[in-house]
């Protein structure tokens, strides 16, 4: 899953991810609210849960932190399943020591998104993650 | 503010209701009076009228001195000047007060019309110019905010869609979905990141200008190593050697400390010389209980001698001859990190040959 609120880079975002040929489905949402809705609606069906979730930090309304609190809320079966790469263009501390307080961050890559990374880090995660799961 | 033509407004407190009275026969026609029998109703008096100008208090009255009600009611109404009305006796009790700043001037009783007219003329003067100050002081802190506010928001704004031309840049690289015999790909990328380099340098301006100095230890061997692997060296074509002497903790403003390295190493990096076939950085720092001195020497361009001092002002640029070139805000926000650290910075250079920063930072030990 990606949650971006810029729409050209859901784009890129999801062409990275296909042409790593790691995920084989890919779900884009430029909004947080709308993100979480799908993870509520499928909270019971591990099957449809996103394994990886590419979260931008600042978006308007509910930015990547926000998420992850509201994320935090869900039963441990759904926090469990989702392994989150923070993908953002901030330069600020703050920002990047506050990422260490949650647990199922895995990284914070930065934009631009260098394909190589990514596919690095997919492959990663990938190699700890049950065959189906996979988002 | 106090509005011009406005008249000015006078509390004054005297437990005698005839002098009252004849202060209010006085000086009635000229300015807006109000009175006072006791300290417990001048205070009702000024939390209902707050902007009184000026307070008149006589020294003796019954509960409480002048003195000590103008001590009372400084927190609450800290604006109004205030004028003391006394006799010759109480001159020790009146020494405290003036010495204590919480009266403007002092008046011996029985008062002549000129000299009280005067004082409270000169009292009004500095009560307005005070005011004048203090709104002047506001609005330039809200100004300060709004800028600083404005840099960050219009930073990040301007950072998303020039990070998004480089994905797509990336993308289409990765893709080979367009056809570019000439490289103009490329050329898009680097204007692209000369461009997000320059924002990068404002969001570290703004940074430095904002976030609070946290003290902690600092190993130089460490912050050196960081510094240089976030700059992306290319190790190919610019030498870099440091040698650290730290025996001893340094405690500073880490944040800052790494701005001011990143910076100067970035400097020393970008400005080589494209004759120089071994171009080289040597960084040495030396660590003592009172200081860090850190010396950033490069074989580079170095900088023409009519130029050295303008070098750490805002947006100051020498004529660009070589690629690499700078965008004035590098030095400018050294200088203004040192600042911060009560450190001070010294520069030798010599145009052709290359360049010498000299740093020097307190080591604060508490």
């Amino acid at each position: 899953m990606i949650v971006d609120d810029s729409k050209i880079d859901l784009f890129l975002h999801e062409r990275f991810i296909q042409l790593s040929g790691i995920c084989d489905k890919v779900i884009s949402y430029n909004n947080a609210e709308s993100a979480l809705q799908y993870i509520n609606e499928n909270s019971m069906m591990p099957s449809e849960l996103p394994a990886i979730v590419l979260l931008d930090i600042q978006m308007p309304e509910i930015n990547g932190f926000e998420f992850l609190n509201r994320l935090q809320q869900f039963p441990e079966s759904v926090r469990t399943a989702i392994t989150i790469i923070m993908v953002s263009s901030t330069v600020d501390h703050t920002d990047i020591n506050r990422l260490e307080d949650y647990k199922n961050v895995k990284c914070l890559l930065k934009k631009p998104l260098d394909p190589d990374q990514l596919k690095g880090v997919l492959e990663k995660i990938n190699s700890n993650v049950k065959v189906g799961d996979v988002s | 503010m106090p509005k011009p033509n406005q008249k000015i407004k006078i509390l004054y407190i005297d437990d005698e209701q005839n002098n009252l009275n004849s202060f209010k026969a006085v000086f009635r026609r000229d300015y807006e009076i109000y009175t006072a029998l006791s300290a417990e109703e001048a205070v009702g008096i000024l939390n209902e009228h707050a902007d009184v100008h000026l307070i008149i208090a006589d020294q003796r009255m019954p509960k409480c001195t002048g003195v000590e009600f103008f001590a009372s009611i400084i927190k609450e109404h800290p604006d109004p000047r205030r004028i003391l009305l006394t006799g010759y006796a109480d001159m020790e009790s009146l020494i405290g007060a003036i010495n204590n700043g919480n009266i403007y001037r002092y008046i011996t009783k029985p008062w002549n019309e000129l000299e009280l007219r005067n004082t409270i003329q000169n009292a009004y003067e500095a009560y307005r110019v005070n005011q004048e100050l203090k709104e002047k002081n506001q609005e330039l802190t809200k100004v300060n905010e709004e800028l600083s506010r404005f840099i960050y928001s219009a930073s990040h704004e301007l950072r998303s869609p020039l990070l998004s031309v480089l994905g797509i840049v990336n993308l289409a690289k990765l893709e080979n979905s367009v056809v570019d015999p000439y490289g103009y790909l490329n050329m898009i990328a680097n204007s692209v990141h000369q461009l997000d380099g320059f924002v990068l340098k404002l969001i570290e301006y703004y940074q430095n200008t904002r976030v609070e100095s946290i003290f902690e230890n600092i190993n130089f061997n460490g912050l050196i190593k960081e510094t240089i692997d976030s700059l992306n060296v290319d190790t190919d074509l610019v030498k870099h050697e440091f040698c650290v002497d730290q025996e001893i903790p340094f405690f500073s403003d880490k944040f800052r400390v790494g701005l001011v390295l990143k910076n100067l190493i970035d400097n020393a990096l970008k400005f080589r010389r494209l004759s120089e076939p071994f171009p080289v950085v040597k960084i040495k720092v030396k660590v003592d209980s009172e200081n860090a001195t850190v010396l950033i020497q490069d074989n580079g361009q170095g900088i023409q001698e009519e130029y050295l001092n303008k070098i750490f002002t805002m947006f100051f640029r020498t004529k660009i001859e070589h690629e690499g070139q700078g965008n004035g805000i590098g030095l400018y926000i050294v200088k203004e990190a040192l600042n911060k650290m009560n450190g001070t910075i010294s520069v030798q250079s010599t145009y052709n040959v290359g360049s010498s920063f000299e740093v020097i930072i307190p080591n604060i030990q508490n």
